[in-house]
């Protein structure tokens, strides 16, 4: 192995653990935020990596199949995946993105889901299996707006590259795709509420409704797994769309302060609006960020 | 000794031996399986050797075939899914009303396939798509479901439109060009106009047999009331015919230049006809999709979804470039692989259970460990999934119509695509995962060989997804036999990548990056040291306090998503196919009102002529 590679898969490595540290951090500091917003004190920062470590002690000594095993592991799997094909700067930071532009990262992130999907059929709980297919009709709406966004991007920059996409982004805030082409910025943004599953749009966990919804059979080391590979999508989609629409980052630090300014977004909507009714949630994205999408696209083309 | 003599012979000694020994069931599924396998083998053999070398045989100066590695490449998935159906019908079709005529249809058409797909002119062409489609027609009558005969007669007289419209304009051609060979189409005879026409009455006899929107109503019945296992080389092989039969009609004898003389548009770099070909597929790849994540039966389901990868593979032939087709044609191998294994999984699921319907079931992952394999490989690469097969399908298509400037067009394929990912699961949980039914317990796993045949094509799905260029070298290979402009649009494959100038991906590296990262999770997860591990039953869950018991299982699968159909429902009572159903009901009503006057009775006869008399006489007396 020459130095070269070495030093990408170090760094691979350095983000990966990052990644998993920084998202239990935003996700602690927004329980912080949403206390405050509802007149609470809330949890110490440090809780959800408490949670975590004490949940990966426990020792798991039932399961309902093989798959139920596999399943967070495969889950891991995809997330790792995804998570190598994000470019997270410049240098070796770009990590492995050069094996696959976004359609392969459109792709590979549902192997995740997919894996997740799978542990929670195996488990044979009807409220997962409910999770499950709420989750994938709130896909299969949010998608298309999302992908109307990415396709006027790739259309906008002759790439499906996302490092030539943040290097077309160079020079200011105003060259940010989500400034200079708006109605893309805002299907992107609009499809991005469907992605981060808070409310309104957290139908598939649903709480007091479908139980726990996917992870309701999930406890112990298969809930640590879970966390972590929630944690680690949580930055990784981020990344993606600072990459996409913010204009990337020169360093690691501007990039986590991104990342979490844009984590706000979500979570602010969220703790305005009441959970959507789920014919409601696939209507919503097949309309108006729909109907934005495409007059994105028809500008970003013509 | 003529390569495709010996194949000729080889194939015609097993149709045969089917008739011979149509009793005898061992004797006569070892020869058909031995002379499948060694026609298989010889072409596979001579493969290689001849790509680029075409091989000819004519009789009488009427009938053209030719060896080439164009042909061969459908005629190993003919040949290779059919072997694999046969496999599996041993067990499937053994003791079933109508084994026996069966393999003598099944026989017959392959033999039509094979026949159809060597020709290089059209007479032959169109002899062995007739053989093909009569012997469809007849195996589907041998299955034992109640309303076969409706479904059979529906996909027959839909078929024979597009058999007429096909014949039409081959005798259009001959009349103009008076030939009948691929190669002597001659375009600077036709009129715009005529080129116009002729295209559209081509496209629609190709379209019925691939099953493309509008004219896919034949195809949810004839695939579901098939012998399943028929349904497996229908889907897998059969349908794919149709999109054959558009490549070697639009680009291997009319030619490019021919079709952009019908009127091109320059923004889209593509004729006006190609364009609607892609928006077929795309409406085709759209709204199958829907129907097969809003279906409660399991083959209905996999119909409806070998209608909307049927779309995929329509919009690679619109595009006409060789990366549409590139991707056209790993789709034709791919879809091969996992419908073939799909039906073959659900042909076991019914053959041990009885049950069709999606609610029916769950549960099945112990008592069938094998199907639950080749089913997950098979979802994985029909929703496209990387790393395995599928994810190649998808990367060459969107890149081809990024290419192509087909915006709009990318992103109503890329949302079917996920949809596609809605029902594959559907198929994995309602089948395999959930709760298992107290009558079920017992529940044999699929015979023997019916493993094998549905478990080999998910080897080579997993073969794909790692090495998708072996297979795009030999496309590569005959796309340029075609002489459509490579290089100059193309996709660069190196060792492992793909390259072209929108994207690139690195089909071997990512996949072992996920490998060895899936190897390092396990390691990661198991670093722990583990107390025994206990299974525990399904009734061992979280129920909010419900009551579960083995009689009455809490399984979610009936109207799985339910919430799609209630926000389209408005949408979704529109269809081709009702609107076909109302018009054969008018027509019913109104052969009704002239069957009242033509009663076949001689008394209402003379009746008849009687009043006429009178009025007659009247009419001239007064």
């Amino acid at each position: 192995m020459s130095t070269d590679s070495m030093y990408r898969l170090l760094v691979t490595i350095a983000v990966i653990l990052g990644s998993i540290i920084y998202g239990f951090f935003i996700n602690s500091l927004a329980r912080r935020i949403t206390a405050r917003v509802q007149n609470r004190m809330g949890p110490p920062l440090k809780q959800p990596f408490i949670d975590v470590i004490k949940l990966y002690s426990k020792r798991t000594f039932v399961t309902h199949g093989i798959m139920q095993t596999l399943g967070p592991i495969l889950m891991l799997t995809g997330i790792i995946s995804t998570l190598i094909l994000i470019p997270y700067g410049k240098g070796y930071l770009t990590l492995y993105s050069s094996n696959g532009d976004l359609i392969t990262i459109l792709y590979i992130m549902t192997f995740g889901q997919l894996a997740m999907a799978l542990a929670v059929g195996q488990a044979g709980n009807p409220y997962g299996t409910i999770g499950v297919a709420r989750g994938l009709t709130r896909m299969f709406g949010y998608e298309l707006p999302l992908i109307l966004a990415l396709i006027s991007l790739i259309a906008l920059n002759h790439s499906a590259d996302v490092n030539v996409i943040i290097a077309n982004q160079h020079g200011g805030i105003a060259n940010w795709n989500a400034f200079r082409h708006p109605f893309v910025g805002i299907t992107a943004l609009l499809a991005m509420l469907g992605m981060m599953s808070y409310q309104p749009f957290d139908n598939a966990s649903a709480p007091a409704e479908v139980a726990s919804g996917p992870i309701t059979e999930f406890g112990g080391k298969f809930m640590a797994i879970m966390m972590t590979t929630n944690a680690m999508f949580v930055v990784a989609k981020l990344a993606l769309l600072v990459d996409l629409f913010f204009g990337g980052a020169s360093n690691i630090f501007i990039l986590a302060l991104k990342i979490f300014l844009l984590y706000l977004y979500p979570l602010f909507v969220g703790l305005v609006f009441p959970r959507f009714a789920m014919e409601d949630t696939f209507l919503f994205f097949w309309k108006w960020p729909t109907l934005i999408g495409f007059i994105g696209l028809a500008i970003a083309i013509f | 000794m003529n390569v495709l003599r010996t194949i000729a012979l080889i194939l015609s000694l097993g149709f045969l031996s089917s008739i011979l020994f149509y009793k005898i069931r061992e004797l006569r599924n070892l020869s058909i399986i031995a002379s499948l396998s060694v026609a298989l083998g010889f072409v596979i053999k001579f493969f290689g050797i001849y790509t680029g070398i075409k091989r000819a045989f004519s009789y009488k100066d009427l009938f053209y075939f030719k060896f080439d590695a164009f042909s061969n490449f459908f005629v190993v998935l003919i040949l290779g899914v059919g072997l694999l159906a046969i496999l599996a019908s041993w067990n499937y079709m053994k003791e079933k009303k109508g084994e026996t005529f069966f393999y003598v249809f099944f026989m017959l058409t392959i033999l039509g396939m094979v026949g159809l797909v060597y020709s290089r002119d059209m007479l032959s062409f169109f002899i062995g798509w007739e053989v093909m489609t009569m012997g469809s027609f007849l195996v589907i009558l041998q299955s034992n479901e109640k309303d076969r005969f409706k479904f059979a007669l529906r996909y027959f007289i839909i078929s024979l439109i597009g058999a007429y419209s096909l014949l039409w304009s081959m005798f259009i051609i001959y009349n103009k060009v008076h030939s009948f060979k691929f190669s002597a189409f001659n375009s600077s005879v036709f009129t715009k106009g005529e080129l116009t026409t002729l295209l559209i009455t081509i496209s629609i006899g190709f379209l019925i047999k691939a099953a493309i929107m509008p004219f896919h109503t034949w195809a949810s019945g004839a695939y579901s009331r098939s012998p399943l296992t028929f349904t497996a080389f229908f889907s897998g092989a059969m349908s794919k015919m149709g999109i054959y039969g558009l490549f070697i009609f639009l680009y291997g004898s009319i030619g490019l230049s021919a079709i952009y003389k019908t009127g091109y548009n320059e923004f889209f770099q593509t004729s006006y006809f190609q364009y609607t070909l892609v928006w077929l597929g795309v409406i085709t790849a759209f709204l199958g999709t829907l129907r097969a994540i809003l279906s409660e039966d399991i083959r209905v389901m996999l119909a409806y979804s070998s209608v909307g990868q049927l779309g995929y593979m329509l919009i690679g032939i619109g595009l006409g470039s060789t990366l549409g087709l590139t991707a056209t044609l790993f789709h034709v191998v791919t879809h091969g692989l996992f419908k073939t294994s799909l039906f073959i999984v659900v042909a076991a699921i019914i053959h041990r259970t009885g049950k069709t319907k999606f609610h029916e079931l769950g549960g099945l992952i112990n008592n069938m460990p094998i199907a639950f394999i080749a089913t997950l490989i098979s979802i994985i690469t029909l929703a496209g999934i990387p790393p395995l097969g599928g994810f190649a399908t998808k990367w060459l298509l969107y890149e081809a119509m990024i290419e192509k400037r087909m915006f709009f067009a990318t992103a109503i394929t890329m949302l079917a695509s996920i949809g596609a990912f809605l029902y594959a699961y559907r198929l994995i949980q309602n089948l395999f995962l959930g709760q298992r039914k107290l009558e079920h317990d017992d529940v044999k796993p699929a015979p023997l060989t019916m493993q094998i045949a549905m478990l080999i094509p998910a080897l080579g799905m997993v073969f794909l997804g790692f090495f998708p260029n072996l297979l795009i070298k030999y496309t590569n290979l005959f796309i340029e036999l075609i002489n459509i402009d490579f290089f100059k649009l193309g996709v660069k494959v190196t060792d492992t990548a793909f390259t072209n100038s929108y994207g690139y991906w690195n089909a071997f590296y990512l996949g072992s990056a996920v490998v060895i990262i899936f190897i390092v999770s396990t390691i990661y997860y198991n670093l722990q040291r583990r107390a025994k591990i206990y299974k525990i039953g399904q009734l061992d869950i979280y129920t909010a306090g419900e009551y579960v018991t083995r009689e009455t299982p809490l399984n979610y699968s009936f109207n799985f998503y339910g919430f799609i159909f209630d926000s389209l429902k408005p949408a979704i009572k529109y269809s081709v196919t009702n609107f076909i159903t109302r018009i054969s009901k008018e027509f019913i009503a109104l052969s009704d009102f002239v069957r009242r006057i033509y009663t076949g009775n001689g008394q209402h006869y003379a009746i008849f002529t009687m009043i006429f008399t009178i009025i007659t006489l009247i009419y001239f007396l007064s």
